[in-house]
């Protein structure tokens, strides 16, 4: 199998050398059709033979079955995860969500629609209300920020559903994992409890999300900040995780429906082989409680170390699903996430 | 996978050379001054033994020594003694420091705490294990670490200058469940911001990709810690988070602010609230206004651990400072 992380190493490398030579190509007219540059020069050569003998045309460079993944195109996946996550907490918090000038491309083409969202009740658990409140107010922030860095580049929200009803992403997600019964439903909205399990199957991915993507950044200003991203995604999980056990020891249906959406998010996101060193591997998810009953509130491997998912399993989970079938859209995401990059767009094959 | 663990091999050995030389460097300093490189005001200055670049083996190796004391305070605390002695041992065999102080917590009255601490203090001995393996050879020592409860422990010093206690009271993080989270909270955002602020300077990706697996974790750590804290209810608690938050600020300087980076002179939060009834809002994780996490810089950090906001290459959790070439607040 080829390896994801080398394989967008040797591209990337090789996208720049083609860029080079594309932005020549375009400066001197050139059109699409990629010609080796030699021909081109000697074509323009000025000699007494002018108008210039035409040579042979070599061999055009075959064009890349798949496009090298920048930057922006990195941002951009991420983006597309805040703004679910954003529109979940805030929706939660306020009963509305991003403001559509928060959702439009950087270009300015309208984002998507948002089905399902609901003000949650926080008043039998305020300390819950007040966890919500700040990790809306971070998630808004992040959607603000990658904004910002990519400028004209940000991609538009796609059409995202976070509906609590029984044809909802959420209901889709409980039945798969075995949360609730298979013509049973789940809503997020409908307590501070349910609300926090919708957390939890967002946040450990975020950081999983974060962990895979943030070495391929080649920009150290990006990578620095995919950093803080990763870290703050961390210590949202660190919370809903040490508020969900806490509340298991009395209510330990709650340890239990973790312990099922890991499972099921394992069995979403492949089996990657084992490498310790980085974090892969086929069990890359982890409920509230260890072997022997003991508390697990840190998702590990034996190293110590959080996991990292590439994209495509990042979006198996929120596509929720793992046939490959459906790879470019579902779930979360009824119509895929939106990249200039379509590698950065689809599950697991 | 063959070919990574080849690669890794390589690249241990080629920082186990540049180990070799500059051990060479200092050891002729050392013989031709006849004074400890380390602690030296002259050897300090003296710019022949400044860093001109970082290498990766460097930074690994202080995350290393901050792994050491981490690991102690935790195993300590949960178990009444600490790390194994080859657990302590430089990559090529010479003895570890001495650890001073350092107890078995009662968390009988508090057994989520203690279930808690056991978790951290794994997850700490398995970050020294690993980073040890990592360098292999090259792995530093680990120094001698002070984590006592008495008078003139660096807990005591720490919570006096903070403001926590009084200018002549101790404070003892081994006493009770509570205390143990606040000596907890003294080191676990320190290390968050020491990794966000390290990563960016390793060059070899497979690394970073650890170091960002370890960050992450101290970040589940941190929040562990401060959202127990928090959920006590308990103003005093959430008091002391603040004054310790406001005593690594000063701590730690003022640089300038870099809101994308992540630095500014300002860069450390306690878990006070904001708002009340229904505004009320948490502040669990200390992020900036694009939430992100914050870095420090190396010396950043010693300045914290060595209890030292000026120049200085040891004190505090560290009496005779860090091992390896990153060693010095400035």
């Amino acid at each position: 199998m080829i390896d994801p992380f080398k394989a967008i190493e040797i591209l990337t490398a090789a996208e720049n050398r083609r860029a080079a030579r594309r932005g020549f190509l375009k400066a001197a007219g050139g059109g699409a059709v990629l010609l080796g540059g030699a021909s081109l020069l000697s074509a323009c050569k000025e000699d007494e033979n002018y108008p210039p003998t035409p040579l042979p045309t070599p061999t055009p460079t075959p064009t890349p079955t798949s496009t090298a993944v920048t930057d922006n195109d990195i941002l951009n996946l991420a983006l597309n995860l805040e703004y679910l996550e954003a529109q979940f907490y805030l929706y939660a918090v306020n009963g509305s969500g991003l403001s559509s000038s928060m959702t439009a491309s950087g270009s300015g083409t309208a984002g998507g629609t948002v089905t399902g969202g609901a003000k949650v009740d926080f008043s039998g658990d305020p300390v819950v209300g007040a966890y919500a409140r700040e990790i809306a107010a971070d998630e808004l922030a992040h959607v603000v920020f990658l904004r910002n860095v990519l400028g004209s580049a940000a991609i538009a929200m796609p059409n995202i559903n976070i509906d609590g009803g029984a044809n909802g992403a959420f209901t889709a997600a409980a039945r798969a994992a075995g949360v609730i019964g298979s013509s049973d439903t789940f809503n997020p909205y409908s307590s501070p409890e349910n609300f926090l399990l919708g957390a939890f199957i967002f946040e450990d991915v975020g950081v999983t999300a974060y962990k895979g993507a943030a070495p391929l950044l080649s920009n150290k200003t990006y990578l620095e900040a995919a950093a803080g991203i990763l870290a703050a995604e961390s210590y949202h999980a660190g919370i809903v995780r040490t508020v969900l056990y806490a509340k298991g020891m009395s209510t330990t249906s709650l340890i239990t429906a973790t312990t099922k959406i890991s499972d099921a998010r394992d069995l979403l996101d492949g089996t990657p082989a084992n490498d310790d060193i980085r974090g892969i591997g086929s069990d890359d998810d982890q409920g509230l409680v260890g072997s022997g009953n003991t508390a697990n509130l840190v998702p590990a491997n034996v190293n110590g170390l959080a996991y990292s998912r590439n994209s495509q399993q990042v979006h198996n989970i929120v596509y929720l699903n793992a046939t490959g079938a459906n790879r470019t859209g579902g779930g979360f995401f009824p119509n895929g996430t939106n990249n200039p990059n379509p590698s950065l767009r689809v599950g697991l094959s | 996978m063959q070919d990574e663990r080849a690669e890794h091999d390589l690249l241990i050995e080629t920082f186990d050379g540049r180990a070799r030389r500059r051990a060479d460097r200092r050891a002729f300093f050392t013989t031709a001054l006849g004074v400890a490189a380390a602690g030296s005001a002259f050897a300090y200055a003296n710019p022949a033994l400044a860093q001109t670049a970082v290498t990766d083996s460097d930074v690994l190796n202080f995350a290393l020594n901050l792994e050491y004391l981490e690991a102690q305070f935790y195993l300590y605390a949960v178990n009444g003694s600490g790390l194994p002695s080859n657990l302590t041992s430089s990559g090529s065999g010479a003895a570890g420091g001495t650890v001073t102080g350092g107890a078995k917590v009662d968390f009988t009255g508090d057994p989520l705490v203690g279930a808690y601490a056991r978790e951290i203090a794994a997850d700490e001995q398995a970050h020294v294990a690993f980073l040890r393996t990592a360098l292999g050879g090259s792995a530093v020592a680990m120094p001698n670490i002070n984590i006592s409860s008495d008078a003139n422990g660096p807990f005591t010093a720490a919570a006096r200058t903070a403001g926590v206690i009084g200018s002549t009271d101790t404070f003892n993080p081994y006493s009770s469940p509570n205390n143990f989270l606040l000596g907890a909270f003294i080191f676990e955002d320190v290390g968050v911001t020491a990794y966000k602020g390290a990563a960016p300077l390793l060059s070899n990706k497979t690394f970073l990709e650890a170091a960002a697996g370890i960050l992450a974790v101290e970040a589940y750590h941190a929040a562990i810690v401060r959202t127990t804290l928090y959920s006590k209810g308990v103003q005093a608690l959430v008091d002391a988070t603040e004054k310790i938050s406001n005593a690594r600020d000063t701590l730690d300087g003022s640089p300038a602010l870099d809101a994308t980076r992540g630095i500014g002179p300002d860069d450390d939060q306690g878990i006070a609230p904001s708002g009340s009834g229904a505004t009320l809002t948490a502040n669990l994780a200390p992020l900036n206004s694009n939430g992100l996490a914050y870095s420090r810089t190396p010396g950043q950090v010693l300045n914290i651990v060595y209890l030292n906001s000026g120049t200085a290459t040891m004190g505090g959790f560290f009496p005779n400072g860090v091992n390896g070439n990153i060693k010095s607040t400035t």
